[in-house]
């Protein structure tokens, strides 16, 4: 085909799926047909294409991917991924680039005499599994951990999850294999999963995506969505678009940013008091009788909390109280007298947002005509009482009724890929097993141990060390074998050079597989190279709950393989007798057939309680599918039969499976339908339960906590507050997107960003090097005022991609003592002109 | 070359004179409107040049978003022989 045929064409294709981008947000119905299919005029072009799913944000849009010539070379946001119908953001320029940089790890490496070499795959792994078996057989398997990825695929997640939780202990001297297992999802929210967990006792949220079109007042809360999840906020804006004078957007945070720009109302609040603005809440809710009295008596149960819980800032958390956790029943007049001292007045004192802009803001959110939604991301999870502040919000949307129904509901984005796919449904958490259950219950351990098909005794009850005590326990020598899979702590750890200073000079072994060198690879004694992305088959789960399968697309680049791949290697070396190896008891799955073996092994522990994942064909044939989804037939599930309350669900398909948008919703959720059915005794007039809430009689609670400062605050000597977080143009450490030229070019280093007042008083202009320090250090910014987002006065904020300035050298080791994750938002530093 | 097609999301009151600002630049065509959005088709000769095109008018004055729809860059990673 001639060049200027073929811009037509191109130009034709660009033009009739832009078109089916406009109309598909006017579609309310996922699975409408859509004129753009996965193929279309382009197909003439000779472009086979095939879907897969963003590599970044946790927004989890679909993307369809045009390979030509065993290449790459178109990508298109996916029309039928009801994730972000049809668009991609601008990141989506560079989805296939990040494959291709030039220094691509393509060959293990192992450090000999101090330096990484080239070794064969056969060396690499055979030194790998000789150290796993010498630590293991001599100190057990209390000395091995693994620090993986919300980056993970489900696959990868789970088969490190039996690698750690069920192969270890095959090999380990005292017989039990290992909990130290995290994800770096700890980092970004296992405040979010704590707090889903001790109000409704199901991790994620109930509602979907939907519930953007369906709303008229959105709450930010410290989420720069229009950066770091601009497709979603596209949809925000779309809404807005089509009904301008009634849809409100309520943004409140500690810097402005684009979100604030496009806001109708702004409200800028001291570091932490966001605890306070959402105990005013509710006591203008409960004051102004605007809360929904039939929830409350149906649906909740009031508790409050232990306070003064520390801040996790002592080795092996010893300043924190063992009751940190600890819930008591209390009356709902006994909350209402709890939050009352949540004056406006009150609260303006401590927060610093006037009076007026509170009161508007809770007139908003109160209004009973109204359909609210909440959505915040690390603002809230990175927090000293991050989990509190999540549940303070879902307060809020409990008194008020506003949960679990099309167009209202808390909802805690993800920034990774599959944090919630990987991370929390796998469950590769030191405490957890698969589908919320736990180590620590004996029941639970049974149910792996059944699937898994091995001795109860090998799965270790004790649970394991959490991120940062797991990093603090590589400097005291206990952790002599650390494997990173998808994640580069060495990097974004807080209080980053302690720990770098124990990788250097402890005796440990640091296994990184990646697919670029990263601090953690500087770090490690051997370096695995990894496959990526569409160069592996794979899935991801997303905020909304929504699965998405992709296929191999692409080849990796000379010899790195799969995760998966490893970790059976590995696990085929390590002999539990003559006989037998890890692999045979873990990964015994077909070769020909191993990723749907693999997956119908993992969907088994989901079935039938409300996290029902769809089976591995139905994953490959759709654009994504949400979870629950519940098959009708018991004989399908395996333990309810939904077969008599079918009728009164929608969107049922007519395999006889259903896709739940509103979980606890009668009208959407079997579970709900049957547990209403089964309980005439109970009132559920607007048909909603909270059914996976047993030991609360199916009510979600009401936590009543207070306001309390973070583990650090300026003062005199360090009068500033340091935030970090992401820009728009790289993603966590910037270890692909600062491969991608174009990126790099806009976005080449770290900045320090100043309130213009803070710039003009300290005589620092933009491009002025300054030092900024704090208790743990010292690291030089080049300085920026007034760009993209302005931090309020007293306050700076660092991104944390630059591998060359790395502000975790100055970040404080501090965390929630519930969620046990690092607050990355706030501690105290001083700044000076260089 | 490489053609790119976007979703631009304006606000009501300029989205006229958006759609005069970005008609004026020849890169873009643009080629559908709906609720105050436009699709528009994006001929550059790189990936870079369409990213700091979609950067430039991403800035633009009453542009509330934009998104990004399809990118063919088939010259960018095949051999232009081919
Ligand atoms: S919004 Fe997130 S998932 Fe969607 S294209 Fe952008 S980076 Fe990818």
């Amino acid at each position: 085909m001639g060049n200027v045929g073929r811009r037509d064409f191109l130009k034709t294709a660009a033009a009739s799926v832009a078109a089916a981008s406009l109309l598909a947000s006017c579609q309310t119905k996922e699975g409408e047909p859509l004129s753009q299919k996965m193929g279309g005029v382009e197909d003439q072009l000779g472009i086979e294409w095939d879907k897969s799913v963003c590599r970044f944000c946790g927004t989890g849009c679909g993307v369809l991917v045009g390979r030509k010539n065993g290449k790459i070379v178109a990508t298109k946001g996916d029309p039928e991924c009801w994730s972000n119908k049809g668009l991609n953001c601008i990141k989506g320029y560079f989805l296939s680039k990040i494959l291709y940089g030039r220094d691509r790890l393509t060959k293990p490496l192992i450090r000999k005499n101090g330096k990484l070499v080239e070794s064969t795959w056969d060396e690499a792994l055979d030194l790998i599994a000789s150290k796993y078996s010498e630590i293991l057989k001599t100190h057990g398997s209390d000395a091995v951990a693994m620090f993986g990825s919300g980056q993970w695929t489900i696959f990868e997640g789970y088969a490190a999850l039996k690698f750690m939780k069920a192969g270890l202990g095959f090999i380990a001297k005292d017989g039990v294999g290992s909990n130290h297992l995290d994800p770096n999802a700890r980092m970004c929210m296992a405040s979010a999963v704590a707090a889903f967990m001790r109000t409704f006792q199901s991790d994620e949220p109930m509602g979907s995506y939907e519930d953007i079109e369906h709303a008229d007042t959105f709450f930010t809360w410290g989420a720069n969505m229009a950066e770091m999840h601009p497709v979603l906020f596209s949809r925000i804006i779309d809404t807005k678009m089509k009904n301008p004078d009634r849809v409100k957007i309520i943004d409140l945070g500690t810097q402005y940013t684009r979100v604030s720009e496009e806001a109708d109302l702004y409200l800028e609040f001291q570091p932490q008091t966001d605890l306070a603005i959402a105990n005013y809440f509710a006591h203008y809710i409960i004051k102004n009788k605007r809360y929904d009295k039939q929830f409350v008596e149906d649906h909740l149960v009031f508790k409050k909390g232990e306070t003064n819980i520390g801040y996790g800032l002592k080795d092996g958390g010893a300043d924190i109280p063992k009751t940190a956790g600890k819930m008591e029943k209390i009356t709902f007049g006994e909350y209402k007298k709890f939050v009352a001292k949540y004056t406006a007045k009150h609260t303006s004192k401590i927060s610093g947002v006037p009076e007026d802009k509170l009161k508007q803001a809770a007139e908003f959110i109160s209004d009973p005509t109204r359909k609210v939604c909440s959505y915040w991301t690390m603002g809230f999870n990175q927090h000293t009482r991050g989990t509190w502040v999540n549940q303070l919000v879902y307060n809020i949307h409990l008194l008020t009724g506003k949960i679990s129904k099309p167009g209202m509901g808390p909802f805690s984005l993800t920034g990774q890929p599959s944090a919630c796919g990987t991370a929390r449904e796998v469950g590769t958490f030191v405490h957890r097993l698969p589908a919320d259950m736990v180590v620590k219950n004996e029941a639970h351990r049974k149910i792996a141990a059944d699937i898994w098909k091995i001795p109860v005794e090998k799965i270790n009850p004790k649970v394991g060390l959490h991120t940062i005590e797991m990093f603090r326990a590589t400097e005291t020598g206990r952790i002599k074998i650390l494997w990173t899979q998808v994640t580069n702590p060495y990097h974004s750890m807080p209080n980053l050079n302690r720990f770098t200073k124990a990788a250097k000079e402890q005796d440990i072994f640091i296994i990184a597989s990646d697919v670029y060198p990263t601090r953690t690879t500087e770090v490690a004694d051997v370096v695995l190279p990894s496959a990526m992305w569409v160069e592996k088959e794979g899935a991801y789960g997303n905020a909304e709950r929504r699965t998405q399968h992709w296929n191999k697309i692409a080849d990796s680049p000379g010899e790195a393989k799969t995760e998966i791949w490893q970790m059976y290697e590995v696990a085929k070396r390590l002999k539990v007798d003559e006989k037998t190896t890890v692999a045979d008891i873990i990964y015994n799955f077909n070769q020909d057939n191993y990723y749907e073996e693999l997956w119908e092994e993992y969907r088994s522990f989901t079935l039938g309680i409300g996290k029902d994942l769809a089976p591995y064909k139905v994953l490959r044939e759709k654009h994504g599918v949400v979870w629950p989804y519940v098959a009708r037939d018991k004989a399908v599930n395996g333990k309810i039969d939904f077969s008599d309350v079918w009728d009164d669900i929608e969107n049922t398909e007519p395999n006889g499976f259903t896709s739940v948008k509103w979980r606890y919703n009668s009208k959407y959720d079997p579970f709900a339908a049957r547990f209403i059915k089964d309980h005439p005794e109970r009132s559920f007039k607007d048909g909603i339960v909270f059914y996976k809430a047993k030991k609360n009689d199916y009510r979600a609670t009401v936590l009543a906590v207070p306001y309390e400062p973070p583990g650090e605050v300026p003062d005199k000597e360090y009068p500033f507050w340091l935030c970090t977080g992401r820009v728009l143009e790289h993603w966590h450490t910037g270890t692909m997107t600062m491969r991608v030229p174009e990126l790099r070019r806009v976005m080449p280093r770290a900045f320090v960003n100043f309130n213009p007042e803070d710039a003009k008083k300290y005589g620092i202009n933009r491009g002025d090097l300054v030092r900024v320090t704090s208790r743990r250090g010292s690291v030089v910014f080049p300085a920026d005022i007034n760009g993209r987002a302005i931090p309020q006065k007293g306050s700076v904020f660092i991104p944390f991609f630059d591998e060359s300035r790395m502000v975790n050298e100055i970040t404080l080791d501090q965390y929630d003592p519930i969620s046990k994750e690092p607050d990355y938002k706030k501690c105290a530093v001083k700044v000076e002109k260089v | 070359m490489v053609i790119s097609s976007w979703v631009i999301h304006s606000s009501e009151s300029l989205f006229d004179k958006i759609k005069t600002n970005l008609t004026a630049i020849p890169n873009i065509e643009i080629t559908d409107e709906q609720d105050f959005k436009l699709a528009a088709v994006i001929e550059t000769k790189s990936t870079a040049e369409a990213a700091d095109l979609a950067s430039h008018v991403r800035g633009m004055e009453g542009v509330n978003g934009l998104d990004i729809v399809s990118h063919f860059f088939e010259d960018e990673t095949l051999d232009k022989k081919e």
